[in-house]
């Protein structure tokens, strides 16, 4: 509720303003314009004063000649400036007032920014950038030189058990080579037998199978 | 499991007996286990002997002393292997097992007359060419038998193939 009477309060001042530099402004253009008037239009019923006060009347200006055309622009200059000053006056009492009461975030929360992205002709843009310019512009040893290496690759190395990396390989390799080794053995094993065999003149495989053990 | 274990060739075969080529394969790992247990020993004495002279000083042994050391330490550590679990170490990295010849485990004193045997009749091995069981001389003696056993089967235990 105070934010509601805080707001006409505000708009009663800024009307109120508003109204007496309009007033203002309009009184002095009317003061110009009288001026500019009794300048062009001296009082023809006021009696010439007599005698050695008698001052000499200001020229007329008589309608169509170059006084009256500049009596003309001068009324005109000064109405025109004191409109303009008003206006400008109100502007400046209204405009800020304004702005206070428009909700930047709701307007900009209107906005499609999709849509205003999606005009935006993206591709044209960077093709038009000549990379190869822009980095000619970057000096990659000082900005290398700005890098912590050491700290990167310390905390690149935090993340990798190398330790395991390197048990899991070599285990690995050690078992495959092993296991080579022994279906090599297993071979040669089959190899001497069925020479020794031949040589003896055996036929028929050999009793390599354990005997079950009696129930 | 790797590749190698993994084809059933090489599944058919653990369990039966090996032959003269991985048995020997595993003697000569156990020869090179042997010797570097013989330096160590010597190692080891030297360390003792250290705490008392304050000096540390490798001593070459005599001929007199260092065989029977050498064959005592060889006797040791072969039937420590068969006997406690049936492999030594050479035949751990060939995938081998000394077993009874039904497929149970050797006892401790099976185990270290095994190795006596060998200590005292090496070439019997040799016989495992001939034998249509593919077993040595002291197999034949101790009936038991060396067998494929890449440690598939739980605990490491060889069950005799059905039939």
């Amino acid at each position: 509720m105070g934010g509601v009477a805080e707001a006409r309060n505000s708009r009663q001042g800024v009307a109120a303003v508003s109204a007496r530099m309009v007033a203002d402004a309009v009184d002095a253009a009317l003061l110009d314009l009288a001026e500019a008037l009794h300048t062009e239009r001296p009082d023809a019923a006021a009696p010439a004063p007599a005698g050695p006060e008698r001052q000499e009347p200001p020229p007329r200006a008589v309608p169509g000649t170059p006084a009256a055309g500049a009596a003309a622009r001068t009324l005109t200059g000064a109405g025109t400036r004191a409109v303009a000053e008003a206006a400008a006056a109100i502007a400046a009492a209204i405009v800020p007032a304004v702005v206070e009461r428009i909700d930047v975030n709701a307007l900009i929360g209107r906005v499609d920014v999709e849509a205003v992205v999606a005009r935006v002709p993206v591709d044209e843009i960077v093709a038009r950038i000549d990379l190869n310019r822009v980095l000619a512009t970057v000096d990659v040893d000082e900005l290398v030189g700005r890098v912590d290496i050491a700290a990167v690759a310390r905390e690149a190395l935090e993340g990798i058990d190398i330790g395991e990396i390197v048990q899991e390989s070599t285990a690995g390799i050690a078992t495959d080579t092993m296991e080579a080794v022994r279906v090599q053995a297993m071979n040669a094993d089959d190899l001497l037998a069925r020479i020794v065999d031949r040589l003896l003149g055996r036929r028929g495989p050999r009793h390599v199978a354990l005997e079950r053990r009696a129930p | 499991m790797t590749l190698a274990s993994s084809t059933p060739a090489v599944r058919a075969r653990q369990g039966m007996r090996a032959g003269l080529a991985s048995r020997l394969s595993s003697a000569a790992i156990d020869v090179i286990v042997w010797i570097f247990l013989m330096i160590g020993l010597v190692i080891l004495v030297a360390g003792i002997r250290a705490l008392f002279t304050g000096t540390f000083e490798l001593e070459v042994y005599s001929e007199e002393t260092r065989g029977p050391v050498a064959t005592l330490v060889l006797l040791a550590y072969l039937a420590y292997g068969w006997g406690l679990n049936g492999r030594t170490v050479g035949m751990v990295l060939m995938g081998l097992r000394a077993v009874g010849r039904d497929g149970s485990d050797l006892s401790p004193w099976r185990g270290f007359w095994r190795a006596a045997l060998y200590l005292i009749f090496l070439p019997g091995i040799l016989w495992v060419l001939v034998s249509r069981k593919n077993a040595s001389i002291q197999d034949l003696l101790l009936r038991t038998a060396v067998v494929y056993d890449w440690g598939h089967t739980s605990g490491g235990h060889v069950r005799p193939p059905p039939g």
